[in-house]
């Protein structure tokens, strides 16, 4: 009988964000692979099922992460094509700003084997409620912050901008879990191309335990450089500036809307035989 | 399921245990020790986790899917000039998640 994987989000909260499905799926598995935020977490899972297997020993610093990643795939892989129903079971949502379990389910597709992923609850989700922030109201642009440095970008400073991983920004070598100042200072400046130094940003993170406390600690952008920042602190950044109207597109809506306004206000023909 | 992880489980999830009061009535008909029921109350994480014997460096980077469709064009284009020094574009695929 052929192997099968699901990738699942167990959410960010231990207990409260959890599926049913997922719940279900990680019972019903032959094997559980995890990857949680907290050792208090991992332990939660681990007593889900008789089979759990973390991943955190693949972790190692000095390690390329690269390396790490393909460690986790193959493993969870190799029982997969042992013919196991196997799950993987991430904190957070097993597909967002996570690159194992997507990598895991294109590897078992390109091998015909059964895979697919369950969302969970993810840090953004958690991010929106805490902070009471609404994506919609201007707009949010979600960027992991080394890539945001590495890569020319546009910012927009009428949007929300959220960077993640803000802990390890600047890292090329991917071996290290935390960078330190002078890359901070680097991300800083970038910045400040775009927002004024006393702009107030938060130090967004998100409550994993029930005895948890969320962390939403306003400062000024300038004072990022000496934050203490950890590898799940988020760097959430409002607009600075307001939403400048696009008179050219609002000009040509305006046009269609009088065309249609004007051929509903035409006197009806009737066909006469 | 160990009576620590339990009571964790049941504060996460049950909305009548929101108050430190809930919570005290909870730890006192549960059956977990002094010391746990404790760490609870003072929301000291350190403590839990060194009762539990459980690791307390956990790593939690999970970097961005890569662009797959990105790589694989890139690999392409790779073995297309397996001859020309491809050392620069490999060493972009690490930083690419």
């Amino acid at each position: 009988m052929s192997g099968s994987l699901v990738c699942v989000g167990t959410g960010m909260a231990l207990g409260a964000h959890i599926s049913p499905i997922t719940s279900s799926y990680i019972a019903q598995a032959d094997v559980v692979f995890s990857l949680m935020s907290t050792g208090i977490t991992e332990r939660w899972v681990e007593e889900m099922h008789a089979d759990v297997r973390s991943l955190q020993p693949y972790y190692q610093e000095g390690k390329n992460r690269n390396v790490t990643y393909n460690e986790m795939v193959e493993a969870i892989l190799t029982e997969v094509r042992a013919g196991k129903k196997v799950v993987a079971a991430f904190y957070g949502h097993p597909g967002v700003f996570a690159c194992v379990a997507h990598r895991a389910i294109k590897q078992a597709k390109n091998e015909n084997l059964p895979a697919h992923m369950e969302p969970g609850i993810s840090a953004e989700d958690c991010l929106y409620a805490d902070l009471s922030l609404d994506p919609g109201k201007t707009g949010c642009i979600n960027y992991e912050a080394s890539q945001f440095m590495f890569y020319k970008r546009h910012i927009d400073p009428a949007a929300l901008l959220v960077l993640w991983q803000v802990g390890l920004a600047g890292d090329k070598s991917l071996e290290k879990f935390s960078t330190g100042r002078p890359y901070r200072r680097v991300l800083v400046d970038l910045l400040l191309e775009t927002y004024p130094s006393d702009h107030q940003v938060i130090l967004y993170q998100a409550k994993v335990l029930p005895i948890d406390t969320m962390r939403a600690e306003h400062i000024a952008l300038a004072d990022l450089v000496d934050a203490e920042l950890f590898m799940h602190t988020t760097l959430v950044i409002p607009p600075s500036k307001k939403m400048q109207p696009n008179q050219m597109i609002l000009d040509k809506l305006s046009a269609i809307d009088k065309q249609e306004s004007q051929s509903k206000h035409r006197p009806k023909l009737r066909l006469v035989l | 399921m160990s009576k620590v992880i339990q009571v964790l489980e049941k504060m996460a999830s049950d909305a009548s245990l929101q108050s430190e009061q809930a919570i005290a009535q909870l730890l006192a008909a549960a059956d977990v020790n002094a010391e746990q029921a404790e760490a609870i109350i003072n929301k000291d994480i350190t403590s839990l986790e060194r009762q539990l014997d459980v690791c307390p460096d956990v790593v939690c980077i999970i970097l961005p899917a890569e662009d797959d469709e990105e790589e694989d064009e890139d690999e392409e284009k790779n073995d297309d000039n397996e001859d020309k020094d491809s050392t620069e574009e490999t060493s972009n695929f690490a930083i690419g998640f």
